[in-house]
């Protein structure tokens, strides 16, 4: 048994916290809790000498004592509804637990179900039990093990086989009315049947001038021929650091569209795989950062194309301003069975701050050789003649730079062919880009 | 028997089993002077006796090996390398000399003119090729280096590296180590200790080399290593172009070759830097064969200054060798052109460093990859911009071909800017043959070897026509041969 001096994270009252989480937890979530936490403790945290975390330092989180929230209650009602909107299924969970009164889940259409995680951990335990146990397997990503170990509740998500779920469904992870340093373990489990058709956007919002860690896990399972839309954005307290581990895993035939969005938090690191374990899955990958000031954005993202007939494309589009420091790394690894694979892949940066800097890493592997992948990267500026071009046509300048922009992060967002997440982007972002209605 | 024909007989049927076609895999028998297996001080002390170096130099070589001491052996590859002992090897194996310093080329072993005659080298100068100047290596040591008059008529030194410690010592302590230092990576400071010849060529201001300078090298010796170490500097408004080739023989046993090559060029210098790299792979079961774990890299120290690398990269059970260029002098130009061949059990790790330092400088990066049979083929670079390469450019584009289904291709681009004004594009792709492409010279009258033979051509021409036109026709030829069998 390690001294507490010894562990790699230091937790005001963990003892007290994790007995807590023991006595609320079945037995099998017991049993699993404590596997992650045996494995976060053997892994440490993250450090810039391993590869994956060559550019991005956690040495400031590990170094601090966290604190873990008691409080799971709403403050800045008024701000939320402003972001939210009453026609979607809003699922709200304040430092990491089901907040009822935003929440519309009482009358879900038919073939969804949304409940707490640790509701569905005790009266469905084979079905969470069977997608999160097949993820773990000796992942070497510590952060996603203490999640694991710590998070106190999250939401649990299934769409029926076949159900077709119109409305947007809007998760809210909020972090609201906390002490400085604390510590949030959001977790969500979505389950898509098999031909069953969702939207999802899951927003991480923060209310709160003290600075968090929010370290949030998603797992996601796309059934034969379903058909997912899935946003993450990230709005964070801007004292924020933010790190989540998506995994998603596509059966036989799925579509799949994936967003990420970060443009908030002081440091946001992004872990996303997705598994292609069905012949035929469809993946549309994006993501857009805009980011200022010394914010830091990583984005690390793993295609595990392990069947033939898959096709894939990605794009990620930054822009960096002042002192900004974007990191991408993007690998698609193409197993020897999966014969056929189309892959796609472009990470494209707009640098205009001076001191901004990129490391961009986009990856292959490949061991079939009927395939056609490509990747692409690009780092650049706004081109002088183009503002020209509209200087000429008595544009101000600074317009014209704004104008260009709004065209650049137009060509991403509009890739998101569910109207209600680009609006609510758009919503986020107004506020960095006031002069340009995106 | 002889052990040359006993040699010759293993291959035959190597040749009848394998149907290897390996032309080079022969053996020399010939007499040699080789220093006891084990590398410690003392050997050093021996190394550097032998070959009568001043006391600097030895210096420098003991404070390479007891930083080496230090090291560990890098282990973050693409590929599996078998252990190597670095105490079973020797480092230094020389073929006698009849006399101890051959002043011409008619006093050079006749065994040793046939062997490179055998080669397609012609060491001498009757048979010249025209325009091309050659330093041959011999396992440990430079054997001949031809054309050394005609040359020092313009003032341009071309000699063998323990030639130019003891007659031009002071250039060669104000370069040696100026790009790879001593302490650089595991294999530099290896090389650093143990190194033996190499070829040196410095060209004086505004000359531009009226010949081309090749160097051959050959391991022949079992059991030991090949570490030689070149260096060529380029004075001001200089230029010159440099060619490389290299062979060995056919063994069971994997050899290690670690060496380093340094470029310097000053204000508005060019250095063109080709290679044809045919070392022997390995067999079809991946037994034997050469590691190439070479440092190459070159600094544009001065303005307006450029340096190119082409390679050809077809031999080696792996190669893993990145050749760089540091941009320092504002306005410098770095050039990567690469093609890298896999099959057999071969792995290939090699790709660029371009560093962006001096302001407007610029870089290109055009890398091909073709893995076929069981082999691994890896593109690993890195492009860094740093923070005073204002209105730096880079442009990068590896594609890679795979032949079958066994072998894999691989890319890492690593891009780092730190600076706003730079513009840095990447792209790459993976693909097969198309069997459309295939299809329409097929119905044309094309056989199935000379249609992917010409396919081929085509995907690596970008690189080929970088090469100097014997080089060119070589590795076209090279590449024809090493794919033969594998298709179909």
């Amino acid at each position: 048994m390690m001294t507490e001096e010894q562990l790699p994270i230091k937790v005001e009252g963990l003892e007290v916290y994790q007995t807590k989480l023991r006595n609320n937890s079945p037995q099998w979530l017991k049993a699993w809790r404590q596997k992650g936490w045996d494995k976060f403790v053997e892994l440490g945290f993250p450090m810039m000498k391993e590869e994956e975390w060559k550019y991005t330092s956690l040495a400031d989180l590990a170094a601090k004592p966290f604190l873990i929230p008691t409080h799971h209650t709403l403050t800045e009602e008024s701000q939320l509804k402003a972001y939210m909107d009453q026609a979607d299924i809003n699922v709200v969970l304040v430092n990491g637990v089901l907040w009822g009164e935003l929440s519309n889940i009482k009358h879900l259409p038919e073939g969804l179900t949304i409940k707490s995680f640790l509701d569905a951990a005790v009266h469905s335990p084979t079905e969470v039990n069977d997608t999160v146990s097949k993820l773990t397997a000796n992942d070497p990503r510590s952060l996603l093990h203490l999640n694991q170990a710590l998070f106190l509740d999250g939401v649990f998500v299934k769409v029926e086989n076949n159900a077709v779920i119109e409305p947007l469904v809007h998760i809210i992870h909020v972090t609201s009315h906390i002490e400085q340093d604390t510590a949030v373990f959001p977790r969500s489990l979505i389950h898509v049947g098999r031909g069953a058709k969702v939207s999802v956007l899951e927003s991480y919002i923060g209310f709160t001038p003290n600075s968090y860690w929010s370290n949030a896990v998603v797992d996601m399972r796309v059934g034969e021929n379903a058909f997912v839309q899935y946003c993450k954005a990230e709005g964070e307290a801007s004292h924020t650091t933010h790190t989540a581990t998506t995994r998603i895993w596509q059966e036989r035939a799925s579509q799949l569209e994936v967003f990420t969005f970060a443009h908030k938090a002081k440091l946001v690191r992004n872990n996303l795989t997705i598994l292609l374990k069905g012949e035929g899955a469809n993946t549309i990958m994006n993501g857009f950062y805009a980011i200022d000031g010394t914010q830091h954005v990583d984005n690390h993202t793993l295609l595990d194309i392990q069947q033939p007939n898959c096709t894939s494309y990605q794009l990620y589009k930054g822009i960096l301003n002042d002192a900004a420091h974007a990191v991408f790394n993007g690998k698609i690894y193409v197993h020897p069975l999966a014969q056929k694979t189309n892959g796609y892949q472009l990470n494209k940066h707009l640098v205009l701050g001076k001191d901004a800097r990129v490391d961009t890493k986009p990856e292959l592997e490949i061991f079939a050789d009927d395939v056609k992948c490509t990747h692409g990267a690009t780092i650049g500026q706004l081109s002088d003649e183009e503002i020209f071009y509209l200087q000429s046509r008595c544009i101000k300048k600074e317009l014209a730079s704004q104008l260009l922009a709004k065209g650049f992060i137009n060509d991403i967002l509009n890739t998101i062919t569910f109207d209600a997440i680009r609006l609510k982007l758009g919503k986020l972002l107004a506020k960095k880009f006031p002069e340009v209605k995106l | 028997m002889s052990d040359v024909k006993q040699q010759q007989e293993v291959q035959d049927s190597k040749l009848a089993a394998g149907g290897e076609d390996y032309r080079y895999g022969f053996v020399t028998d010939i007499e040699t002077d080789t220093i006891a297996k084990g590398l410690n001080e003392e050997i050093i002390h021996i190394i550097s006796k032998k070959k009568n170096e001043p006391q600097w130099m030895l210096d420098w070589r003991l404070k390479a090996y007891r930083h080496w001491q230090k090291m560990t052996e890098p282990q973050w590859p693409n590929f599996e390398f078998g252990p190597i002992d670095y105490q079973a090897l020797s480092y230094y194996s020389a073929p006698k000399q009849k006399k101890d310093n051959p002043k011409n080329l008619q006093e050079v072993d006749a065994e040793l003119i046939k062997t490179f005659e055998r080669l397609g080298i012609p060491i001498t100068e009757q048979k010249r090729l025209t325009g091309v100047a050659v330093d041959a290596v011999f396992d440990s040591i430079s054997v001949g280096t031809t054309h050394q008059a005609e040359l020092a008529k313009v003032g341009v030194i071309f000699c063998s590296m323990s030639e130019a410690i003891a007659h031009h010592p002071e250039l060669v302590q104000k370069y040696l180590g100026s790009v790879v230092p001593a302490a650089d990576n595991f294999f530099a400071a290896l090389n650093s200790a143990v190194f033996s010849d190499g070829s040196f060529c410095y060209i004086p201001k505004g000359v531009r080399c009226p010949l081309e300078l090749s160097t051959y090298f050959r391991i022949n010796a079992a059991d030991t290593g090949q570490f030689e170490r070149t260096l060529i500097v380029c004075e001001d408004d200089a230029y010159v172009s440099y060619l490389e080739g290299c062979t060995a023989p056919m063994r069971d046993t994997n050899q290690l070759h670690a060496a380093v090559v340094e470029l310097v060029t000053l204000n508005n210098a060019e250095i063109k830097y080709s290679t044809v790299q045919n070392w022997y792979s390995g067999d079809k079961e991946g037994k034997g064969g050469i590691y190439n774990f070479v440092t190459k890299r070159g600094k544009c120290l001065g303005v307006n200054s450029k340096i190119s690398w082409t390679q050809v990269e077809a031999g080696s059970a792996i190669t893993w060798k990145y050749p760089s260029v540091i941009m320092q002098g504002d306005n410098s130009i770095g050039k990567f052109y690469s093609v890298a061949l896999t099959n057999g059990r071969m792995a290939a790790d090699t790709g660029t460093k371009m560093i962006h330092i001096g302001k407007n400088t610029k870089s290109t990066i055009v890398s091909k990859g073709i893995s076929s049979d069981y082999s691994h083929n890896s593109y690993r670079g890195l492009v860094k911009v740093m923070p005073s390469a204002t209105g730096a450019r880079n442009f990068s584009q590896c594609d890679s071909m795979l032949v079958g289904n066994n072998c894999s291709a691989n890319t890492f681009p690593y891009i780092e800017v730190k600076n706003n004004t730079a513009v840095v594009e990447h792209e790459a792709s993976t693909s097969k043959i198309n069997a459309e492409q295939m299809f329409y010279l097929r119905s044309r009258g094309l056989d199935l070897e000379e249609s992917i033979s010409l396919i081929i051509n085509g995907f690596c021409k970008d690189v080929f026509k970088e090469l100097p036109l014997e080089f060119s026709v070589e590795a076209i030829k090279l590449l024809e041969m090493k794919l033969e069998g594998s298709v179909g």
